[in-house]
């Protein structure tokens, strides 16, 4: 992710929330922004219909993003990019953040509904939140349950 | 005169994902009517495949009753601090070559 001003830091963030609210219900969280440290947090929830109980919801992603400060703008140091099922259990996910005393190590998350992969890690390259989001909600129209096949530990 | 106001029928929606066809009965709407609404992006719906969408229940419901929506939010809050939550990072050196980097 390229560093960005301010200016692009806000609109990257409207134009997400318009992208997810075409989906379900987004509450989203910009916090810090005149400080160091900025942190985005968008909890998007599916269908997102409150006090509709024939559309119960089914899915909730949960995206949340760090940014530090610097002289070439706000500049992405960590992320937590989660997809959880909330009728089920299990999670899936795509995180950048310091391992075992390792500095930030990008790896996946992948907890089926029993809890097995419950605090395992496993490889996985650093990923942008528009090309996870893609790949979550095509996994979830496609009626396909959370899967770990082809995941490689690193722990 | 006042006129009694119509009771208009509250629209069933009880699944997550609609087809366009479905879409298109529901709104009494032909569905190239349907399939123009999602190219021209009036209307949201996922790509599964080259021929086939599904359209969101969030998205019917804008559509065709869109005050039933449960609201979307934005909370800006500049001054909370989250920096403790990430006491542990290390701090990022800036790249001179870097600067020509923003978006």
């Amino acid at each position: 992710m390229r560093p960005l001003s301010s200016h692009a830091y806000s609109q990257r963030r409207d134009e997400l929330w318009v992208r997810f609210d075409r989906l379900g219900r987004v509450d989203l969280h910009d916090l810090g922004g005149n400080r160091r440290v900025r942190k985005l947090v968008i909890d998007l929830v599916v269908p997102g219909q409150e006090g509709e109980p024939s559309l119960a919801d089914e899915v909730h992603f949960r995206y949340q993003e760090w940014w530090r400060r610097s002289s070439v703008g706000w500049v992405q140091f960590r992320y937590d990019y989660d997809c959880f099922d909330p009728r089920n259990g299990g999670r899936r996910g795509y995180h950048l953040h310091p391992l075992a005393g390792r500095g930030p190590v990008p790896h996946a998350v992948c907890v089926l509904p029993n809890g097995t992969g419950r605090g395992r890690h496993y490889e996985a390259h650093e990923v942008e939140l528009l090309t996870v989001h893609e790949e979550f909600e095509a996994q979830y129209t496609a009626g396909r349950p959370i899967d770990c096949r082809g995941l490689r530990a690193i722990d | 005169m006042l006129r009694p106001k119509l009771r208009v029928p509250r629209l069933e929606i009880t699944k997550s994902f609609y087809s366009p066809h479905e879409v298109a009965e529901m709104a009494s709407l032909h569905p190239s009517t349907i399939l123009n609404y999602i190219a021209s992006g009036r209307l949201y719906a996922v790509k599964l495949s080259e021929r086939t969408y599904r359209i969101p229940a969030r998205a019917v419901i804008g559509l065709l009753e869109p005050e039933r929506l449960s609201r979307s939010s934005i909370t800006v809050e500049p001054d909370a601090d989250v920096e403790s939550e990430v006491a542990d990072e290390p701090e990022i050196l800036d790249e001179p070559a870097a600067k020509t980097m923003y978006a």
